[in-house]
């Protein structure tokens, strides 16, 4: 296991550092600068001064040999649009609100997924999978802000905050107040596609000879679910959900921008739009090392499932 | 009695012989999987059903362009936000064009993308993911390397400099679209096939000595179709949104031309006062993929090997 | 992190509770509406309202953008202030100017930041010089390089200390500058000449100033006491402003909204007491409210405007000529597009808009929009004189509009004039999108474009603020407009001194501009509406100069 670890650590290193180069060079191939970012045009004196104080007035080369350098130091640079604010102030700002975010939308969108289901494929043809169906359409095609508008229309209800987003200190009715909605806005894509797929590989495992025999054996329904059909039903479940958890606890743009939450997902668009290179770099960083933490956790879920799995990946052949 | 013992005689009994071939013929006629597979959805009326329905849309999309009185890009602007009228069923938008004209028109280019891009990513998403976790070991490290490379890229920068080298046409939108889409699937793939590959059949399949292409084809693919057309009913709206999306990055389409993700998106905005120009194109949407899960459900009962009677 | 895992897990719970007794409380929501929420009873004023956009940065020095100067100059004292509109001493108590109009003298007044400290000259000078300074990066550095000394600091050939601000005692200052600008009282109503101490941004902290709340020294009527950026700032009444008996509000809480909707839905439930750039459809559901006195309306022009823009250098050598310009010009109907396609606004007759002042007059009252006379003539016949001019008479043109992509309306603006064009011109209009502001800016700058739409806003309140966009190789020129009796005329109303005089300059400037060379084309002028809670009282909404919303004055009645 010791050795497995190692292993993906030492992978996970050159993979970032594949990201790294390829998004640095593809990051000043794109058309505008940093100094054009604002819609007034700066006197060339004031853009020159910006060019050199950032850089950009150096070969590419050079600029990616710095950075490095700087990297290996811990230093990921400052934003160019705060000055001040540096790449590790802004993820330790930023990324709490959506990781919070995240971790709500995921567990509500795994449990009501899950349950639904379940739900449907016990139930397959009657009025209760017809309904899972309907949720699980309108789910994934009406867009998320959409159905956030909709939520702030008619679900605030005096009682929700419609922006807003936990502060230090808060109670955890506060707390609940103000991520409720957003978290059922980001939840409702993960609830149509988790009952989807489990309704699927549910029907798939009741067919096997081994829920037969636990059924002949006289199991309890409850105990069939839990102990027969989930651990072999849930793998498909794992494939989605563990890069999703990575999309999803980096923030996502159009929940953050409607609910207005100081979220990381928002940040990394606004650094796009204005150029902010630093802050472009450490994002997706941040994001690919996140994503690749869940891909490995994705692996060693397989094994715990399904302890056959454990030789092929975990001990490698 | 006796006499008609006496007529049985030793030549009136005659050994036939064991036919070796003819023993192991079943009384069923065989068919293949494939073809039971077309029986048993030709059975199942929902998806039947879906499936005409879907058929209907797509003519609609190519006929009804010429058919319908009002062209998708003749705008009146003295009226533009009308609600349904009989002359526009489905109203107008916000330039005064009529709805019900350009849901067909966008149909086109939505239908197109959904189904082009689901069928990309459903076969470079299976290859992927099914030669990694059927080869395991080095290649399957790599592999999925290269897809967290592939995911870790920012996208939308990426987006933005595709359309600066690649012009801004339909096949620039195509690699946009495909870039990414194809990793879920790949994904789930693997993660499936990495389970199976250890269950008992396959490993009897492999000790009477089955080719690794029997076994993929045979047993894995089919025993993880139920998901990867899930997978692929459910990629249909996501490639609609992201055409929406990148077309408001100045990709693909060309304006007047429009999608249903660009008419939905523009009629978010409007809502609260022209609920219609959300609500059609939000529905086609809604419809078609209701049309497309159905069809999708009724694929995998007739696909499913555990179901084949 | 611990902590907050648990409570992310708790709030999960209780959300999916939430879900699972169904939607029980959005009955309740038609009447949560209607409560107003604002002035708890204990006596405490407080006003909530959105910021459109998301401030970066907090420090005077880099506050270029309608939302940052609406904090900035909220939480910081200007030398003067727009009252009601009206240009009034604020943290100058009186000002003299010399007679050749080139030093003014400010006497300041006995002010303290909120923590404490006093307000001193030296203060104003740190924070002009700071406009200069290379490490500071002003975007509004070309608008003060009128200040001596100014352009010199800010392209590195002179040093801060020759920037021509001066601190003759703790309670003088003395501005010198290189010709009379008779606006130049306007731009001291620019968040960038609000006092910082020298303090406060020496070494490191120079460029870094301003990234946290904390660190700022605020001597406005208010000062910020919470700052989460990408959410909310919550200012608080600065208890040591020189006129802070005078100061009726407690608290102004700014969220962010960047979403039309959820800003609306905000003023529905009565979670902000200002709305502004509220649309027309918004204003027309709440006309009734409006008439029965429950929500006030202030709507008004603004120093705003959109144009078409013509590459005059187009590569394509198509919109470098004069009659294929004024063809295009010509060839779409301007009321039509503001009253029905983008049902806000009005159709504009010249550059200038309404509100701007010249003096103590308003421009456009002492002279009307130029270019009627223009869109009355034959679009078609000019196009093909033009055609023939250029050498391809007989040719179907085809041309590429390049679209901002910002958000819906460009693209609607876009595909009305592609429609109207082609129409009415029997040309092929393209359309090409920018990917985002950052593409566009660049095109547009490098002169890599056709035709566009664009606009400008008024920096300071004076028609020079518009006019001298367009004299030759100024760096917000993007439709390459060159004129030599265009520049003599702009250039000349620098210097100036009668208001008359100059009004009749900029008037034949902009028939240069507009009519007769037809360098741009403006299409519309901007009227804003500004939706105000019922009790909320002695606000005031600024076009040019000053924050958008002013809430010094205001109360809670």
């Amino acid at each position: 296991m010791v050795k497995y670890i190692l292993k993906k650590i030492i992978y996970m290193i050159v993979t970032l550092w594949i990201i790294l180069t390829v998004t640095f060079f593809l990051m000043y191939s794109m058309p505008g600068d940093p100094t054009q970012a604002s819609a007034k045009v700066l006197p060339e004196a004031v853009q020159k001064n910006l060019e050199a104080k950032w850089g950009l007035d150096k070969p590419l080369g050079e600029q990616y040999v710095i950075y490095l350098k700087n990297l290996i130091h811990g230093n990921m640079g400052e934003s160019y649009m705060t000055p001040g604010l540096t790449a590790n102030q802004a993820i330790e700002e930023r990324f709490p609100a959506s990781l919070q975010l995240g971790l709500q939308a995921v567990a509500v969108s795994l449990i009501l997924g899950l349950i639904l289901g379940i739900l449907a494929a016990f139930n397959r043809g009657k009025w209760i999978d017809f309904v899972t169906i309907f949720i699980a359409i309108l789910g994934v095609s009406i867009p998320s802000f959409v159905f956030a508008a909709l939520l702030q229309k008619y679900a605030a209800g005096g009682i929700f905050p419609i922006i807003g987003w936990v502060t230090e200190g808060m109670g955890l009715a506060d707390i609940f107040k103000y991520t409720a909605l957003p978290t059922m806005a980001a939840a409702i894509s993960g609830i149509a596609t988790y009952s989807r797929f489990m309704r699927s590989s549910v029907l798939d495992v009741l067919g096997a000879d081994y829920i037969l025999l636990a059924k002949s054996k006289g199991c309890s329904r409850f105990q069939i679910i839990w102990r027969h059909v989930m651990r072999n039903a849930i793998t498909p479940i794992i494939s989605i959900v563990a890069p999703q958890i990575a999309a999803i606890v980096t923030g996502s743009f159009v929940i953050e921008r409607i609910f207005s939450i100081p979220g990381l997902g928002r940040y990394y668009v606004d650094s796009v739009n204005g150029r902010d290179y630093p802050m472009i770099l450490a994002t997706t960083l941040f994001f690919s090392m996140i994503f690749i933490i869940c891909m490995v956790g994705m692996d060693i879920l397989y094994a715990v499932v399904d302890p056959r799995v454990r030789k092929s990946i975990i001990d490698g052949n | 009695m006796t006499d008609l013992n006496n007529s049985m005689t030793e030549e009136m009994f005659q050994g036939l012989g064991v036919d070796e071939q003819s023993s192991e013929t079943l009384v069923r006629p065989s068919i293949s999987y494939w073809q039971d597979a077309v029986r048993r959805l030709k059975k199942n009326k929902i998806a039947m059903l879906s499936l005409f329905f879907l058929i209907f849309m797509i003519l609609m999309c190519i006929f009804a362009p010429y058919i319908y009185p009002h062209p998708y890009n003749e705008q009146n602007i003295a009226i533009t936000n009308q609600g349904p009228t009989a002359e526009h069923i489905f109203g107008l938008d916000d330039l005064g064009r009529d709805i019900f004209a350009r849901i067909w028109v966008g149909g086109r280019v939505s239908l197109t993308i959904g189904i082009v891009g689901a069928l990309v990513s459903l076969v470079a998403g299976t290859l992927y993911g099914g030669i990694s976790g059927f080869c395991g070991g080095i290649v399957d490290d790599v592999m999925m390397r290269i897809l967290e490379i592939i995911v870790g890229i920012p996208y939308m920068v990426v987006v933005i400099i595709v359309s600066v080298f690649l012009g801004k046409g339909m096949t620039s939108l195509m690699i946009a679209l495909c870039m990414t889409s194809w990793t879920g699937l790949a994904r789930l793939v693997r993660g499936e096939i990495i389970e199976l590959k250890e269950s008992e059949y396959v490993m009897a399949a492999r000790v009477l000595g089955t080719p690794s292409f029997r076994i993929i084809t045979k047993h894995l693919i089919p025993n993880t179709l139920s998901i990867i057309i899930i997978n692929t009913t459910f990629s249909i709206p996501s490639f609609i949104f992201s055409e929406a999306f990148l077309s408001f990055l100045g990709m693909g389409i060309q304006p007047p031309l429009t999608s249903w993700g660009a008419m939905a998106a523009l009629g978010q905005q409007q809502m609260t006062y022209y609920p219609h120009e959300l609500i059609f194109p939000a529905l086609a949407i809604s419809v078609t993929m209701l049309a497309f899960n159905l069809l999708g459900d009724g694929l995998r009962d007739a696909f499913d090997p555990k179901l084949r009677q | 992190m611990k902590k907050r895992v648990l409570a992310a897990i708790l709030s999960a719970v209780m959300v999916f509770s939430l879900t699972a007794c169904g939607g029980s409380n959005s009955e309740q929501s038609s009447k949560g509406g209607d409560e107003k929420s604002d002035g708890d009873s204990a006596g405490t004023a407080k006003v909530s309202t959105v910021m459109l956009t998301d401030p970066d940065t907090m420090d005077p020095g880099r506050a270029d953008d309608e939302q940052k100067n609406a904090i900035v100059l909220e939480s910081q004292e200007t030398l003067l202030r727009l009252i009601d509109g009206v240009l009034t001493e604020a943290g100058a108590e009186s000002y003299e100017i010399s007679e050749d109009g080139l030093v003014y003298t400010f006497h300041l007044r006995d002010n303290k930041y909120a923590d404490g400290e006093e307000v001193k000259a030296q203060d104003y000078v740190n924070s002009i010089r700071r406009i200069f300074d290379p490490e500071v990066n002003c975007h509004n550095a070309g608008i003060f390089y009128c200040i001596k000394g100014g352009e010199d600091f800010n392209t590195g050939k002179g040093s801060k200390e020759d920037v021509g601000a001066k601190a003759v005692d703790d309670k003088t200052l003395e501005i010198t500058l290189v010709e009379s600008l008779p606006y130049f009282p306007q731009l001291l109503t620019f968040s960038n000449v609000t006092p910082v101490p020298e303090a406060k941004t020496e070494g490191e902290k120079n460029s870094s100033y301003g990234a946290t709340a904390e660190e700022l020294s605020q001597c406005g009527p208010f000062y910020i006491t919470e700052w989460t950026r990408g959410s909310k700032v919550i200012l608080k009444k600065n208890p040591n402003y020189w006129d802070a008996e005078n100061i009726k509000l407690d608290e102004i809480e700014m969220v962010l909204a960047q979403d039309e909707n959820t800003r609306q839905q905000l003023l529905d439930q009565g979670q902000i007491d200002v709305l502004r750039n509220a649309s027309a459809e918004y204003v027309n559901l709440k006309q009734k409210e409006v008439d029965a006195g429950d929500i006030q309306l202030i709507s008004g022009p603004q120093p705003r405007n959109a144009y078409i823009c013509f590459n005059n250098t187009d590569p394509n050598g198509v919109f470098t000529n004069e009659k294929i310009r004024k063809a295009f010009a010509i060839a779409f109907d301007r009321d039509a597009y503001a009253e029905q396609v983008l049902k806000k606004n009005k159709a504009a007759d010249g550059e200038i808009p309404p509100g701007t002042a010249i003096g103590e007059d308003i421009f456009r009252d002492l002279y009307e929009g130029p270019m009627d006379e223009l869109l009355s003539q034959d679009a078609k016949k000019l196009l093909e004189e033009g055609l023939k001019e250029i050498g391809k008479e007989g040719e179907t043109l085809e041309i590429t509009f390049l679209q901002k992509n910002s958000d819906n309306e460009t693209k609607v603006a876009a595909e009305y004039y592609q429609d109207q064009w082609q129409k009415n011109l029997g040309v092929k209009v393209n359309i090409e999108t920018a990917s985002d502001n950052s593409a566009f800016n660049n095109q547009v700058s490098k002169g890599l474009y056709q035709v566009c739409e664009t606009g400008w806003g008024a920096d300071y309140n004076d028609p020079m603020t518009f006019m001298q966009c367009y004299t030759t190789g100024d760096g917000n020129n993007p439709a390459f407009f060159s004129d030599a009796e265009y520049d003599e005329l702009v250039n000349a109303c620098k210097t100036e001194q009668d208001h008359k005089v100059r009004a009749e300059k900029f008037a034949r400037a902009e028939e240069i501009l507009t009519v007769e060379k037809c360098g741009i084309s403006p299409v519309t002028f901007t009227y804003s509406n500004v939706l105000v809670s019922k009790n909320l009282k002695g606000i005031y909404v600024n076009g040019a100069g000053g924050p958008a919303i002013e809430f010094r004055d205001a109360y809670v009645e």
